[in-house]
């Protein structure tokens, strides 16, 4: 089983029990470059990403 | 009435067009800083008072005042303007709520949209704001006795705001809230739920918030950028509904940056380089 996470209609796999630090850094997306959330509100960083469910990342513009 | 002349407008810079709706109760004013900004970055800025606002037409009847009304104003001045190249549009609050209705009834004349603390339904707005739409005419009433220096007053309570706001800002903010017609709440009345709309938008937008915003929930503004195609944010932290007065510089420079990495930028400035969505 897995967790669904998806960034510009692309879409990753993560197992679930990380939290979302983990499974950002796991995937190589810089934390302080996405907003995520799961069924349209904000999570933090440190959530449990539970079995089966989607995050949703929205892209934070960078640099200046 | 006769929108051609009735909206008052500043133009700034020469470039490409960027239009920059201002919102409730404010006036063009409040893009002082980023018409410079976006005028020394090769764009050329145009910014309306709305109708009931700043030195634009202010009639008498609640009519005129409708979201419906003030947008059909809005766009008979902009056609009336006869743009031309790609457009970009800059809306806050209000501003933002015509500017996603103009992108989606003319979708291949927008390029790219920023959105700053935009609204786009009822349901973002306070309780206390809530009432406030419900009874248009009793807050118009009340709108017409508010004095000067209450509402400079209240600015300055503002704790999210106001350390980034000078004392000359404060003014200019009361001073276009006094100015505007009490008519104006008969648009918070009449504003409708734009979010069937919002996936049917595909210009690249850009979506500015304050993360203490008191008049609009902030948690709204992830869930639009949600809801929209193209859409990336840029959260401003420790500020209210108006970063782009209380951090312009900060905001200015999202927006700058934004319309730069747009393609059609590009392929209107040779060498500068085309942002490519990964």
């Amino acid at each position: 089983m897995a967790v669904t996470l998806i960034l510009r209609n692309q879409e990753y796999q993560v197992r679930p029990g990380m939290t979302l630090r983990d499974a950002l850094r796991k995937l190589e997306i810089l934390s302080e470059s996405v907003l995520a959330t799961r069924d349209g509100e904000m999570i933090v960083d440190e959530e449990i990403l539970r079995d089966g469910e989607v995050i949703k990342l929205i892209a934070v513009i960078s640099g200046g | 009435m006769d929108e051609t002349t009735l909206l008052n407008y500043t133009s700034h810079g020469n470039g490409e067009p960027v239009v920059l709706l201002h919102g409730m109760a404010a006036s063009k004013q409040d893009w002082s800083s980023l018409l410079l900004d976006l005028a020394q970055a090769g764009f050329q800025g145009y910014a309306p008072d709305l109708v009931g606002h700043g030195d634009s037409v202010k009639p008498d009847e609640p009519p005129h005042y409708t979201a419906r009304a003030v947008y059909n104003t809005f766009e008979n001045w902009l056609e009336s303007l006869a743009l031309t190249g790609p457009l970009r549009l800059v809306g806050h609050s209000l501003g933002g709520f015509l500017s996603l209705l103009y992108a989606h009834r003319h979708p291949q004349s927008v390029a790219s949209l920023v959105l700053i603390d935009p609204f786009i339904s009822p349901r973002q707005l306070s309780p206390a704001f809530q009432l406030f739409g419900r009874r248009p005419d009793l807050t118009s009433k009340a709108y017409r006795h508010i004095p000067g220096w209450l509402v400079h007053l209240a600015l300055g309570l503002d704790l999210s705001e106001a350390s980034h706001f000078s004392n000359q800002v404060r003014q200019q903010i009361a001073k276009d809230y006094l100015r505007a017609s009490p008519n104006i709440m008969y648009m918070s009345s009449s504003v409708w739920d734009l979010t069937p709309i919002l996936p049917e938008i595909n210009s690249p937008t850009l979506i500015i918030w304050g993360d203490h915003d008191q008049t609009l929930k902030p948690a709204s503004f992830p869930r639009l950028a949600l809801q929209l195609p193209h859409a990336e944010v840029y959260p401003v932290a420790h500020s209210g509904h108006q970063p782009h007065i209380g951090k312009a510089d900060q905001v200015n420079r999202k927006v700058v940056e934004f319309f730069r990495r747009q393609p059609e930028y590009s392929l209107q400035n040779p060498g500068i380089m085309a942002w490519q969505s990964p």
